[in-house]
């Protein structure tokens, strides 16, 4: 071997060396980042299982069994940073006759589903901080005695000695308080699971009840009354119960949203029922977030999709009436929402959708699937119609609507 | 200097290549020593083991701390395979036992002596008129009906999402079971084992619950109709997911499969699927009275797929909306054409 053939080998072999050496610090630093980069899953049992024995090492508190005179969390902002301290018996002021029926719990983004399952993915995308939740019962001595003798699993499979107590025909009240982190947060997951037929109620601007459960919004946490039985009684308490909930929390109740009273109140359904905020992904488009939308029944004729002659006054005196869905988002800027009613119009178009003239300056109209859109922009407001069959009953909303934003503006 | 390298280089003798030999083998075992020191045998177990067995908590006891696989044995009955019954009434008694005589009689699947284990939904603890949960009388009937077809035990579990002790009690299945002799089993550390599917992407050695299984000779599958915020529905297939433990929220992200995989897994001797009143909205929680609507319907049956896709249409759906059934289908777990069984239709 020649001393230049021996130099080359012996750079080619520091070249070499000095790669894997290289190399091998790279899968170091790797491997240590990764130590502080855990699977999600496992944290978060990390974080229950400190909860539990929290729970478990509270003061009376086999299986979370708690007297009626603790205290509740004076943390009107946040709920879940209070749960972390033992005296805390109870998520909101109590009234009488009703007391703790379990100990309070206290779920965050990633616990939340060992809660409500999969409807966590709702929550999550909204916008969802912290879920406290507690059940409470009416106060009687004996019930409290045979709740926590059954609260204790056997250890074995043999447990035919354990006593049994049937609590599920008795009347007791599960309150979920939701911190949503914002209003329109609240507001989009209250709006998403309104129950149809259900009763309003005014202990804020957004309230219902059913036969068995009360549900409304205050502020950034939206909140969730359920009793085991329907009954006059359980109503009563569940309405007493959020009144003060609202009464402890008065700093919260100026926090209005804005864009739902933008839409305009003739023909919108149940009044302001049918409002809705979808979060995120809103009609298939996934830059639509943030979209209020409203259903409204006007009268009106069906066969006129495509009739641009078609006389207003046909609106007005027609018999039959048709269905149609209102949208409203404020953007960050009017540049912004210009350019995402252009996208959005654009995103019709490629899912088969044909643009046609809608006869209103700014508006643009597309025909997809036997139904019409129209779309505009007003200042920082993006608005339309959709699921419309007709075009100039879209055309009389449309008009309706761009006349309250361009006066907001 | 360069010399004096390249000579290190050529010149190696003997004594030298022994040297070197010896110097990079220490070095190996240097570094496979450390790999050792530092390898967690019990991974994140060890942290959960270690803490309180009185401790109530569900997760630590799903995790399992035994890797060892184990099969869940088939308890479906060959020659019972494809039978399925849609009996139409407001009576949960009434229709079950129906749907049993539709099928040709409970002692087509409960034999005398058998050690019969009843898996319920017991997820929530809610009350039991949210019908989220496996009814009381439904599990009561079931119950009675066993023990009157000659069964020796009786056994009722399920592995819950919110705490075991107060969704068995509060839902009314503790007490359903009990007053008629069943035993509850609630899910603890050690009742689960690792299990993996075959072929399987999802459920690889993974904590099943195991030891309700024990001695057991028949399995039936209790669930109600709901609708499902992930899935599109929650009935017999997914009642599956009940059997799970670990963190197994994370297969939401795939839940059609997971579905599937579970479908794969658990090969019950009857399902029971009731649709009295089915969950329409915001479920699989629910929550209101208004999110119920009285279908009315209990379907019985052997052939799981067949069962869920006749449910799918109490809740305005076709299989085609739910992916996992058509993937079970297409897996050989049952048939989506319900019809194709020639179902026994009865309304009361």
């Amino acid at each position: 071997m020649t001393q230049s053939n021996l130099k080359e080998s012996y750079s080619k072999s520091s070249i070499i060396g000095v790669s894997i050496i290289v190399l091998l610090i790279v899968i170091a630093v790797f491997i240590f980042r990764e130590q502080f980069n855990f699977n999600p899953a496992v944290t978060a049992l990390s974080e229950k299982v400190a909860l539990s024995e929290s729970n478990l090492n509270g003061p009376d508190s086999s299986f979370g069994m708690l007297g009626g005179s603790g205290q509740y969390s004076e943390n009107t902002d946040s709920l879940s940073q209070d749960l972390k301290s033992e005296e805390i018996t109870s998520v909101i002021r109590l009234i009488k006759p009703l007391v703790p029926l379990t100990a309070p719990e206290s779920f965050n983004a990633e616990t939340l589903s060992d809660k409500i399952n999969g409807k966590a993915e709702l929550y999550l995308p909204a916008g969802f901080k912290s879920l406290v939740c507690q059940r409470f019962k009416i106060s009687t001595n004996s019930d409290s005695k045979k709740f926590s003798e059954i609260s204790e699993p056997s250890s074995n499979l043999d447990n035919s000695s354990h006593q049994t107590v049937d609590f599920s025909d008795k009347l007791w009240i599960e309150v979920f308080v939701y911190d949503m982190t914002l209003p329109e947060n609240a507001f989009a997951v209250f709006s998403r699971q309104r129950r149809e037929g259900s009763i309003p109620v005014l202990i804020t601007q957004y309230a219902y009840q059913t036969e068995n459960a009360l549900f409304f919004v205050h502020g950034h946490f939206y909140v969730e009354m359920i009793a085991s039985e329907p009954s006059e009684n359980g109503v009563k308490l569940m309405t007493e119960l959020g009144k003060t909930f609202i009464e402890d929390r008065p700093a919260l109740a100026s926090k209005k949203m804005e864009v739902p009273d933008l839409f305009p109140v003739k023909g919108l359904d149940l009044d302001k029922e049918s409002i809705t905020l979808i979060s995120s992904d809103a009609f298939g488009f996934d830059r639509f977030d943030n979209i209020y939308t409203a259903i409204y029944t006007l009268k009106g004729s069906k066969t006129n999709k495509n009739d641009s002659t078609a006389n207003k006054t046909d609106i007005n005196s027609s018999n039959s009436s048709t269905t149609i869905t209102a949208f409203i988002s404020k953007r960050d800027s009017s540049e912004k929402a210009a350019k995402l009613v252009s996208e959005y119009a654009e995103f019709l178009v490629n899912f088969g959708g044909n643009k046609t003239d809608s006869g209103i300056d700014g508006v643009y109209a597309i025909e997809i699937m036997d139904t019409i859109e129209l779309i505009f922009c007003s200042g920082q407001y993006i608005a339309g119609v959709r699921d419309s069959e007709s075009l100039e009953i879209s055309k009389h909303l449309v008009r309706n609507i761009k006349s309250r934003l361009d006066g907001v503006n | 200097m360069e010399n004096s390298n390249y000579k290190n280089i050529t010149d190696v003798n003997r004594r030298e290549f022994l040297k070197r030999s010896v110097r990079t083998g220490a070095a190996l075992a240097a570094v496979g020593a450390a790999g050792y020191i530092f390898h967690d045998t019990e991974g994140f177990n060890a942290e959960f083991n270690s803490k309180d067995s009185n401790a109530n908590n569900s997760d630590k006891a799903s995790l399992g701390k035994n890797s060892k696989i184990w099969t869940l044995p088939d308890f479906s009955i060959p020659e019972q395979a494809g039978k399925i019954a849609i009996i139409q009434g407001a009576d949960r008694v009434k229709t079950l036992e129906a749907a049993l005589r539709a099928l040709g009689g409970v002692e087509n699947f409960i034999k005398s002596g058998d050690t019969v284990l009843i898996k319920v939904n017991a997820a929530f603890a809610v009350s039991p008129i949210l019908s989220a949960t496996t009814h009381p009388d439904l599990l009561s009937a079931m119950v009675k009906i066993c023990y009157t077809a000659g069964a020796a035990k009786v056994r009722v579990t399920d592995n819950p999402i919110n705490d075991p002790a107060s969704c068995f009690m509060l839902t009314g299945i503790e007490a359903a079971a009990r007053q008629n002799g069943a035993d509850l089993i609630l899910p603890r550390d050690q009742f689960f084992e690792n299990l993996t599917v075959d072929n399987a992407r999802l459920i690889r050695d993974w904590p099943v619950l195991k030891t309700p299984f024990d001695g057991v000779t028949k399995l039936i599958s209790m669930a109600p109709v709901k609708d499902h915020h992930r899935s599109g529905a929650s009935m017999i297939l997914k009642n599956g997911y009940g059997l799970l433990g670990g963190r197994r929220n994370i297969f939401h992200q795939d839940i059609h499969t997971i579905i599937t995989e579970l479908a794969r897994m658990v090969k019950s001797t009857l399902v029971i699927l009731d649709g009295t009143n089915t969950m329409m909205t915001n479920g699989p929680t629910g929550g209101s009275l208004s999110d119920l609507k009285p279908t009315h319907t209990l379907i019985a049956g052997t052939d799981p797929v067949a069962v869920d896709s006749f449910g799918a249409t109490l809740l305005g759906k076709t299989a085609r909306d739910l992916p996992h059934l058509i993937q079970s289908a297409a897996a050989g777990v049952g048939t989506v054409d319900y019809l194709s069984l020639k179902p026994a239709m009865i309304t009361l």
